[in-house]
């Protein structure tokens, strides 16, 4: 009878070690599926794109405002009414986290014959899309054949990047 | 006797649970291993059709496009003849093929006729052939193809549609 307690009090560490042995295989497993952040980035980079390509070319057309307007040049996120703004976290406000490049050529005489270039945003953010790795922002190329008022076909090219590694890679 | 028996049925008892610990630990450990390998990738939303709209942008362009030949739009032509005639199937190939094709994101392009939602498409001259893919997305020969597509109906009869096959990567 006493040996029999004995063995249910050893019986009993065992189970709940076996508890927590499985606690802890089922907190590994949650934290190695949802551990990582979501990178929404490539999302974000594609909607700058598709905004940008509407303030462009509206329904097919290219907008002829646009081109005439001299901030398209230099400050695309104004022209084009994008919200730029970041959060205040890991100095993201120090250090833009976007780059919009629009560039429109000749259709017919090829992507060589630009006519019109705007940009805005980090510059150096540019460089990276050239280079393959981790932690890197993410570029997005679109682009698309519109018509002008005036008559002409164009090629339009638009570059979308954003940055915020911080956030998104882990 | 009454000891003996006893202690047999306290190994048994202590046998049992240090199996029963091993398979316990064995099929943590499997779970382990096909959580990791399935769900610890890095997790990235967006990428697929993001560029439908984009596409539609160039469809509405060509639409809108006019012919220095006759003078009349691109869709006016489309609308009256129901096919590409030179002109218009020259530029679409132009267009489509030259633009997306040329970008490396898609393996083909096709543009061309359908007659209601449900009817096959039909062949032309401007565009190899059509895509092999059910509406749904479906491939009847690759599984894993997906493509992006933008229809637009252009008389009572037919549609026009262009399609982009995503390389498999």
């Amino acid at each position: 009878m006493r040996n029999r307690k004995g063995t249910d009090k050893i019986l009993a560490v065992y189970w709940f070690a076996i508890l927590f042995i499985v606690a802890a295989g089922i907190i590994y497993m949650t934290l190695l599926v949802y551990g990582k952040p979501f990178d929404v980035r490539e999302m974000e980079a594609s909607l700058l794109a598709d905004k940008v390509a509407d303030c462009v070319a509206y329904g097919g057309i290219l907008d002829e405002s646009f081109l005439t307007n001299e901030n398209s040049k230099e400050n695309l996120f104004v022209v084009c009414g994008i919200n730029s703004e970041v959060e205040d976290t890991y100095g993201w406000r120090e250090q833009e986290q976007y780059y919009l490049e629009v560039t429109i050529s000749d259709f017919k005489a090829g992507p060589g014959s630009i006519y019109f270039s705007g940009r805005d945003g980090n510059l150096n953010l540019k460089d990276d899309c050239t280079i393959k790795g981790e932690g890197l922002p993410v570029c997005v190329n679109r682009q698309f054949y519109t018509y002008g008022e005036k008559g002409g076909s164009s090629l339009v090219k638009i570059l979308s990047i954003v940055k915020k590694t911080d956030k998104n890679v882990r | 006797m009454l000891d003996e028996k006893n202690m047999r049925g306290q190994v048994g008892e202590t046998m049992t649970w240090m199996v029963g610990t091993i398979v316990i630990i064995v099929i943590l450990l499997v779970s382990i291993f096909i959580v990791s390998v399935l769900g610890g990738k890095e997790r990235e939303i967006g990428g697929e059709g993001e560029g439908e709209r984009i596409l539609g942008k160039s469809l509405l362009g060509y639409f809108g496009t006019e012919d220095k030949n006759s003078g009349e739009l691109i869709y006016t032509q489309l609308e009256k003849e129901g096919a590409f005639n030179p002109s218009t199937g020259k530029l679409a190939q132009d267009v489509f093929e030259g633009i997306y094709h040329n970008t490396g994101l898609y393996s083909g392009v096709w543009a061309g006729f359908f007659e209601g939602w449900f009817q096959p498409y039909e062949s032309n001259d401007y565009f190899e052939r059509r895509i092999s893919t059910n509406r749904d997305g479906k491939s009847i020969f690759h599984t894993n193809l997906k493509y992006i597509s933008e229809s637009v109906n252009i008389n009572k009869e037919k549609g026009m549609e262009v399609r982009l096959i995503e390389k498999v990567k």
